[in-house]
């Protein structure tokens, strides 16, 4: 790029230290017995154990909490994608009624807190009998995953080249045909990074999440709270082993698709 | 580049599945939001018509201001440490870093982590004895205080989202690096313009639509932060963390005093909306 020799930077070593340190710690913690972690500071596991896994891993509550948190999001991406993929295709295509405004009035929607949405959703869902429902919560997180979506496909959309739509035509395909053959094959990155932030969005989420839930579809986030109560960790080992997993698929799908984080997180408006 | 788009008002049948998702998830809460603040209710059923009442008691309530000034003091604040820091270490990426490509998904890795999570490692982080930097600070003489010290708790919170969300804003403005032809920094050298020069005439005015993308989206989770301070601080101490999120939570949920919260609520849309507006028209139509 500027220079010729690139070598490590002091201040992006810092900073990655500051953001991974942290991280680690974390790891440490899930690695060595709770009284160890309760009585001294360890940078490295002493003794290491994984009892702190295996006891997530062999408890139903919690693996029924991985279980809930992996069945609402998976419902929440394929809702937000079925109703967000057309629409991105409007606003990125058409010109129409007030289009400016809604693609913005999209946008506050996301920004509405959960604190304000929570009441009412649980009085609206508790009426319906849909409360402790895995929909419930794939429903109430569609609220602030659809607008990201709209907006991270609209910018893939528009992305590519208009003439393809009228190709499409020629070559005899309808209206749908053209949708489903033609142009989402173009914009997989798009759907992947789309999916990626949804996900990343509802499998974060707290607040609503445990508003709405409370035996049934309680997903992991909120199993977790018993043993990291904010007045000091019941159980330090086993909410850092949680914390971990809870961490891993994410880092996963990141790695994935890490030359397009970018695009994601800039909601799809820039990229390299 | 933008493409002409086409004009067709029936393009809004293609909108109407994704309104009709968020109807059901935004626009009837909130609607009944606003129900709630005109009405004073008894055990949630029972309803009665009162005006304007709880926005007046609201206005006047000293606790709401400190609240709602609280919550865009913390959100200024932090998004411009965001901002500072974030510029820094991406300048740093494009111009020295080796294989920087490789190390952005190692930022990001606070961006995926679980909200509860953040709160829990970082109380923890802080204990003086046992934890990862508050071993430290003790070591160097200033031992955290969570419990008793506003000092200490808006330190550490601020500390808290500045870990959890500076990579978003070191993504977008390494991508605002990349997007800056080579040639801009060939002519800035070649005029001799030194770093600071670089810097402010060709650096910074080539990140401008990138760092309001980036308030854009900070502002949405910013301005309603609750589950990681309420981790660390409980809100306290004497509720100098308290935030409008936790506000809204305790006066509607444990209080079940539904109008006062529908009104903190609509209050709170009130000033957010223009704000984003405000950044939305600033990124100008080229969407």
């Amino acid at each position: 790029m500027t220079g010729p020799r690139r070598r490590w930077s002091g201040t992006v070593a810092l900073f990655l230290g500051f953001t991974l340190l942290p991280i680690l710690w974390l790891g440490v913690l899930s690695l060595q017995p709770n009284h160890v972690s309760k009585a001294e500071m360890n940078l490295l596991p002493a003794p290491v154990t994984a009892e702190n896994y295996l006891f997530i891993l062999t408890e139903p509550d919690w693996v029924r909490g991985f279980a809930n948190a992996a069945i609402y999001v998976t419902l929440n991406v394929a809702i937000t994608l079925a109703v967000a993929l057309p629409a991105a295709y409007g606003f990125s295509r058409f010109r129409f009624f007030g289009d400016g405004q809604v693609f913005f009035l999209v946008l506050v929607f996301r920004m509405v807190p959960p604190a304000i949405v929570m009441l009412p959703l649980v009085q609206m869902y508790s009426a319906a009998g849909l409360l402790d429902t895995h929909l419930s919560v794939a429903l109430a997180h569609c609220l602030f995953t659809v607008p990201i979506a709209i907006w991270i496909l609209e910018g893939f959309i528009s992305s590519v080249p208009r003439e393809l739509d009228e190709a499409a035509k020629v070559d005899g395909h309808s209206g749908v045909g053209f949708f489903f053959r033609v142009l989402l094959p173009q914009i997989r990155t798009g759907i992947a990074v789309t999916a990626f932030l949804c996900f990343v969005f509802s499998w974060a989420e707290f607040t609503l999440a445990n508003a709405l839930t409370t035996v049934d579809s309680k997903p992991i986030g909120v199993v977790m709270k018993i043993v990291a109560s904010p007045t000091g960790a019941v159980h330090v080992g086993i909410a850092a082993a949680a914390s971990i997993l809870m961490l891993l698929p994410g880092a996963v799908f990141a790695w994935l698709l890490r030359r397009h984080l970018a695009r994601g997180f800039s909601l799809g408006r820039l990229g390299w | 580049m933008p493409q002409p788009r086409i004009a067709r008002n029936r393009a809004w049948f293609l909108i109407l599945p994704a309104f009709a998702v968020l109807a059901i998830g935004g626009i009837a809460p909130i609607l009944t939001a606003i129900n709630y603040s005109l009405h004073d209710s008894f055990g949630g059923d029972r309803f009665i018509w009162v005006g304007l009442r709880w926005y007046e008691e609201m206005l006047r309530e000293a606790e709401f201001w400190a609240a709602l000034g609280r919550t865009l003091g913390f959100f200024a604040a932090s998004l411009a440490l965001q901002i500072a820091l974030g510029i820094a270490v991406a300048r740093k990426l494009y111009h020295v870093q080796l294989r920087p490509e490789l190390l952005i998904p190692l930022l990001s890795l606070p961006l995926l982590t679980p909200w509860i999570v953040v709160g829990f490692l970082w109380r923890h982080m802080m204990q003086p004895e046992i934890g990862l930097f508050g071993t430290a600070l003790t070591a160097a003489g200033l031992p955290p205080d969570l419990n008793d010290s506003a000092t200490w708790a808006w330190a550490v919170i601020l500390a808290m989202d500045v870990w959890h969300w500076t990579g978003i804003v070191v993504i977008l403005c390494y991508a605002g690096y990349l997007s800056i032809p080579r040639a801009h920094f060939q002519a800035a050298s070649i005029d001799g313009a030194n770093a600071w020069q670089t810097f402010r005439h060709i650096e910074l005015p080539r990140l401008r639509t990138v760092l309001i993308i980036a308030a854009l989206i900070r502002m949405a989770d910013g301005l309603m932060i609750y589950i990681e301070p309420f981790m660390v601080t409980r809100g306290g101490p004497h509720m100098a963390t308290t935030f409008l999120s936790q506000d809204i939570i305790q006066t509607g949920l444990l209080e079940f005093n539904l109008g006062h919260a529908g009104a903190s609520s609509v209050v709170y849309l009130l000033v957010v909306v223009p704000l984003a507006w405000a950044l939305y028209r600033a990124m100008g139509r080229d969407r």
